[in-house]
């Protein structure tokens, strides 16, 4: 009896699991993305309800593994639009051939600065700079200048203060690296890995991800480590979540010249996809100033639409660098591996 | 049709039934892996052997290979030295609270890196109460603890997240084991412990080896624990895998080091399966109610209590420190704020989940991996314990899964299963089955042993007393190996909940679990985003312990305690 | 000399031994017999060592062995299923004894060899227990228990699992082996022809105690108790009306007519042995009629009616007896036993 009543439920609750994909009538559009695409349920539903497309999320874990398997189905795309590979891994994918080109009637508004490629494969959607965040509180009891310049770090006077993340696995940990790729060069009589020694010498602690140094090692978490590699965005950010409620930022960001790598998050219509013009209108969609305002908030990274408002959080917490360290597609795409490789035997081995 | 025929209809039948798992291996596991390494290392049809050479070439990948096998011999070795004693005095006697207590040493296995991480630090790290302590206790003025990043917390933490496999394995085992043969060393002259060393053990073998295969895979290809635990000092030939094929995109390199992986350890398995099939002698299984009773006497009572009390320290202890800090984070003392903030969506985004549905999704995730993984499992091992050159020489073949890299299959994924019948890549079931391919293995080796200790004798009796093939499994056979089939479901649940490394490559359509919940929380800034995953790793936990309870429930009401 | 001074034990408040006292001399083997649930295994274990009685002693040669662990005692214990070590052959399991005394390779070899050759199964010594016969396994049980000289061998229904042919030229054989090896056994059982071919005394057991202790002979033709008398089969028990004394004897009143006894008792009884049917009168024969005959080869098992509704049972040899017939039923003054 127990045993008949049982498999009765069993068989009821397999009935009742929520009806598995394929079912919907609407025209879909698959969207490619990593796991840290965010959107406002409002602003996908306007659009959803004006074009009458259906959005499908398919997320591919971080933007490095969403770069290998988008590579990876190039024949054969898991989607119809792509989000999410930045100009760190630009290169790859577009040797890679998997987009289809597309010039968005919306990219008129975007500075030339965030149009990379000339054939129009990518559209630029948001940028966000990778930079040093301090903890305010520490530096301030322990009198501690901000430094200005990445050779700073290498002073006594931040001894066992840095931690980093890899490069090898983690998005701002490699945006870091191209940072002192720009400040110190590759050749000469001091180049990065010269500066990396240095750091090394002064202590700095490379942990694997970014979790593991905001949340393991950094000072506002409990940890050693009052400077870390975060982002421009972080201190804003902080302060949305900060519990409980602050009105004054817990942390800064270091914006001296050089001291920031900028990474800017394009979109692409996937080659061979099987909604086209639905990706097409899907990445229209995202220049939109609706979509483009939506950014700050959900993905705490910002807009490449000047025209779009930023919410007052970031106006008042965030500090955008000037002169963030530059690099072009073709000379990351050129260097990173060998960059990698030779900073792994440097410093990790 | 006449009965003859009947008869052989289902025979067929049956052999084909206990060929479904290894199909399932060879559509979703072999073919995936062998396509993505050749595509990797032979890309125009010729196998390219640079890859081989330059990596046979470099003493670092020799180090490394070392550096993995060591460190995964040493942590079996610990882990089964501190397990072991507890399987015996989970097995042997009878105390309150025991389910539950076992249920409880099972968590670790689901719980995220990064927030183990946190409660090894805040229990074992330099400015910890445990330092504080021994500093003034020994009137020290270093803290004489320093395990963050360390070779110590590698192990440490694989203990912590392998205990109950080789705890859960071994003891039921040792359950169903009969007093009687015991009691007949000991009044042939046997002391205690020579019963132990010459009898108990070497019929425990069987489990104790399964256990110590299963644990030291798992470790051979940790990840997570070797890097974030240990520092980047570390590396095991996972973590050179995910190197080369995540930040260097060099696929040949990967391929061949994954095919280094798979062969390694396909060589250590075929040695433990063989050993394995040696060792298992038919027993006399008994009803593990007959076996346990309460501690008597006062070395008894000491044992017990000293088993308990290492499983507390090394278990219970980083869990309580994180259910300690998702209730106490931040300055203002305790507060349930991080629990009352997983229900809001102040940013109405499209990625907030409720903690309701991320625990739906988790479950009905893990219901069908625990229905998949004991199905496809218990077959395997059926077709397993048969005693032909066939199953003889695909035994380590089922183990193979939990040595694969997660990224390479992961890879494999997304250029096999892209088109139909197998147009699976951004389907629902791609989850389940990535997660069925790491389960599958420890159903595997939870049911084997049992199966094989089985007299042959017994299902013949049940035959000759008139049982067809299918009462004699129901009946017999299936009450004899239950317990097993528990903690093999057990197992298979807590994989899923848990997220193995196998599913974080594959694509997945916006149906977050809680793990995800709990990743997406820790790649925000902010301490509400901290505590909320804390919060949100203690729901994980609290639903794990219910799920295993009620695998122990559903177990002994369909079938029955033995 | 073994010897047991009032054994108590008892399991959640049932009392399972009562008190039993006991002596075994040496090379002497002694049967505990009796239903199953009436405390022989238990004794049995608790002689053996693994368990402990709640009070009262065992002792050896005058010596208090209560509190030896199982181990030390030199003991052997053949179990009901064996519990042969399934991982060892035929000779390791033999061996296992001696190896834990620490004997010499050469003089356990030979020890293997010898115990091999009493129980028959010398050529056997390679093979996997495994694959043993159930007889086969038994003699390797019985082997390994002998192998290491055992002060006291107990066995615990060995033969229980066999069938009933094997059963009875096992036990023949299992007292020769026993007897070859002048061996102090002590052997559970519940089968009284099991006990009556082995036993040099059996003790039969009821309810956590010792009913009577007696060699198989006596035992059967002079039974102690009511129990005894209807454990080991004798049916014809008569209860007693009243007693009453003349000079140094007693007189029961019965139904079935007036017997002379030896001491006052609640029941008599009549013993099948020194029953006899009878034509003429003879002074306290009883008349009953045939109301069952049953064939069992060398004589009838004959169910007597007294007119009371009393059935008595009777072994005979003749032959040409006819349901329903009237007839006289005598017995020897011997046969007549108090309860």
């Amino acid at each position: 009896m127990i045993m008949k009543r049982l498999f009765l439920a069993l068989f009821v609750f397999t009935l009742c699991l929520p009806a598995l994909p394929g079912a919907a009538q609407e025209e879909i559009v698959t969207l490619v993305t990593h796991d840290s695409f965010n959107i406002s349920e409002d602003v996908l539903k306007s659009f959803e309800e004006e074009t009458g497309l259906k959005i499908e999320i398919l997320q591919l874990g971080d933007a490095g593994t969403l770069t290998n398997q988008a590579v990876l189905s190039a024949n054969n795309p898991l989607g119809d639009v792509i989000f999410g590979i930045d100009n760190t891994f630009l290169g790859r994918a577009l040797a890679g051939d998997i987009f289809e080109p597309y010039v968005s009637p919306l990219l008129e508004d975007v500075p030339d600065a965030f149009k990379v490629d000339p054939e129009n494969r990518v559209t630029p959607i948001d940028y966000g700079d990778v930079c040093l965040n301090y903890d305010l509180r520490y530096f301030e009891e322990n009198e501690l200048e901000v430094p200005t310049h990445l050779q700073d770090l290498t002073s006594e006077a931040y001894k066992n203060l840095l931690v980093v993340q890899n490069p090898a696995t983690s998005s701002p940990g490699l945006a870091f690296l191209l940072a002192t790729i720009a400040e110190f060069g590759t050749d000469g009589d001091y180049t990065y890995l010269d500066y990396w020694q240095d750091l090394v010498d002064n202590g700095v602690l490379v942990v694997e991800d970014w979790s593991s140094a905001y949340y393991g090692e950094f000072t506002l978490a409990g940890g050693d480590y009052p400077l870390v590699v975060s982002y421009a965005s972080s201190p804003p950010v902080e302060v949305l979540f900060a519990d409980p409620p602050v009105d004054e930022a817990l942390t800064g960001s270091v914006i001296g010249d050089g001291t920031c790598f900028r990474q800017i998050e394009f979109a692409g219509v996937l080659k061979g996809a099987n909604n086209i013009n639905g990706a097409q209108k899907f990445i229209d969609f995202m220049l939109s100033k609706e979509f483009q305002e939506d950014i700050p908030l959900q993905m705490f990274v910002f807009p490449v639409n000047p025209n779009a408002e930023l919410p007052e959080l970031f106006v008042e917490y965030a500090q955008i660098p000037d002169n963030p360290a530059q690099m072009t597609i073709e000379e990351i795409d050129a260097g990173r591996e060998q960059w990698i490789q030779a900073w792994t035997e440097a410093v990790l081995r | 049709m006449d009965r003859s025929r009947t008869a052989l209809i289902w025979r067929y039948a049956g052999r084909g039934l206990l060929l479904t798992p290894l199909l399932f291996l060879l559509v979703f596991f072999f073919y995936p892996l062998g396509s993505i390494l050749q595509f990797s290392l032979a890309p125009d049809g010729k196998l390219d052997f640079a890859a081989f050479q330059q990596i046979f070439s470099r003493p670092y990948y020799r180090e490394t290979l070392w550096f993995t096998t060591w460190q995964a011999a040493l942590s079996t070795l610990l882990t089964l030295g501190l397990a072991f004693p507890a399987a015996h005095v989970f097995a042997k006697y009878q105390f309150p609270g025991k389910s539950l207590l076992l249920a409880l040493a099972t968590i670790p296995f689901v719980l995220p890196t990064v927030v183990v991480a946190t409660a090894f630090i805040a229990l074992l790290g330099e400015d910890s109460a445990l330092n504080g302590l021994l500093m003034k206790v020994f009137k020290l003025e270093e803290p004489p603890l320093h395990l963050e990043r360390s070779l110590k917390i590698i192990l440490l933490a694989h203990i912590f997240y392998n205990y109950a496999v080789a705890l859960r394995i071994i003891s039921s085992f040792w359950s169903n084991q009969s007093q009687r043969i015991q009691e007949a060393a000991q009044m042939l002259g046997a002391s205690r412990w020579m019963v132990f060393y010459r009898i108990t053990l070497p019929l425990l073998l069987p489990a104790v080896t399964a256990a110590a295969a299963l644990v030291f895979m798992f470790c051979f290809t940790s990840f997570g624990v070797v890097r974030i635990l240990g520092g980047l000092k570390y590396a095991t030939l996972e973590v050179e895998i995910h190197y080369q094929s995540l930040s260097l995109f060099d696929l040949p390199t990967a391929g061949a080091l994954s095919v280094i992986q798979l062969m390694t350890t396909l060589v250590m398995m075929i040695v433990y399966t063989n050993l394995q099939r040696q060792m298992t002698q038919p027993l006399n299984l008994q009803s593990s109610r007959q076996v346990a009773r309460k501690p008597r006497r006062w070395a008894e009572k000491g044992w017990l209590a000293l088993n308990l009390i290492v499983m507390s320290l090394l278990i219970f202890a980083p869990i309580l420190a994180l259910i300690e800090r998702s209730f106490t984070l931040g300055d203002g003392g305790f507060t349930t704020r991080y629990y009352e903030q997983l229900q809001e969506n102040p940013h109405r985004s499209i990625r907030a989940v409720a903690p309701v549905a991320a625990i739906q999704n988790s479950l009905e995730y893990a219901f069908f991996v625990t229905i998949f993984s004991v199905l496809l499992g218990t077959l395997a091992a059926y077709l397993l314990s048969q005693k032909t050159r066939f199953s003889r020489w695909l035994d380590p073949v089922f183990m193979l899964p939990l040595a694969a890299s997660a990224v390479t299959l992961g890879f494999g994924f997304i250029i096999t299963l892209d088109e139909p019948p197998l147009n699976l890549r951004s389907s629902y079931w791609i989850v389940p089955i990535a997660h069925t391919l790491v389960a599958m293995p420890l159903v595997v080796r939870s049911v084997l042993p049992s199966l094989r200790a089985i007299k042959p004798s017994i299902g013949e009796a049940a035959a000759v007393l008139g049982a067809s093939r299918w009462q004699r499994w129901r009946r017999i056979e299936l009450p004899l190996i239950t317990r097993s089939i528990a903690v093999g479901a057990t197992f298979a649940f807590t994989v899923s909940m848990g997220e193995f490394g196998a599913s974080s490559f594959v694509a997945r359509p916006n149906q977050p679990t809680i793990p995800i919940v709990i990743f997406r929380f820790l790649g925000q800034p902010g301490l509400a985003n901290y505590g909320q995953a804390l919060a949100m790793s203690v729901i994980l936990m609290a639903v794990c312990a219910a799920g295993f309870v009620l695998i122990e429930r559903l177990n002994r009401a369909v079938i029955g305690e033995f | 000399m073994l010897h047991l001074e009032h054994i108590l034990k008892t399991y959640d408040h049932t009392p399972v031994l009562k008190g039993v006292s006991l002596e075994i001399a040496p090379g002497e083997i002694v049967c505990l017999l009796g239903p199953s649930g009436c405390g022989k295994t238990t004794l049995l274990r608790i002689i053996a060592g693994l368990e402990t009685a709640d009070s009262g002693t065992v002792m050896l040669n005058g010596e208090d062995i209560t509190h030896v662990p199982v181990h030390q005692r030199d003991f052997g214990l053949m179990f009901q299923d064996f519990a042969l070590f399934p991982h060892m052959n035929v000779e390791k399991n033999v061996a296992f004894g001696l190896e834990m005394q620490h004997k010499s390779r050469q003089d356990t070899r030979k020890r293997v060899d010898e115990v091999l050759g009493l129980v028959g199964l010398a050529p056997f010594k390679n093979r996997p227990v495994t694959e043993l016969s159930g007889g086969e396994q038994q003699r390797v049980a019985l082997a390994r228990s002998l192998a290491p000289n055992p002060r006291v061998l107990m066995l615990d229904e060995p033969l229980g699992s066999l069938d009933a042919a094997l059963r009875e030229r096992l036990s023949v054989d299992l007292r020769d082996i026993l007897k070859a090896a002048n061996v102090t056994a002590i052997y559970v059982t519940h089968d009284q022809q099991e006990a009556f071919a082995i036993a040099d005394r059996i003790a039969v057991m009821n309810a956590g105690q010792i009913e009577q202790i007696a060699p198989p002979e006596q035992l059967y033709l002079c039974p102690g108790t009511v129990f005894v008398a209807r454990f080991l089969g004798l049916e014809n028990v008569i209860p007693v009306d009243t007693v009453t004394q003349t000079d140094s004897r007693y007189v029961a009143h019965t139904v079935l007519g007036n017997f002379l006894i030896d001491r006052p008792a609640r029941h008599i009884l009549l013993h099948p042995v020194y029953a006899s049917l009878v034509s003429e009168e003879i002074e306290g024969a009883i008349p009953v009629k045939l109301v069952k005959k049953v064939f069992q080869g060398s004589q009838y098992e004959l169910t007597l009616q007294h007119e009371s509704g009393i059935l008595l049972v009777v072994l005979q040899k003749t032959r040409n007896l006819s349901l329903r017939s009237d007839m006289r039923l005598h017995i020897d003054p011997k046969g007549i036993i108090p309860l």
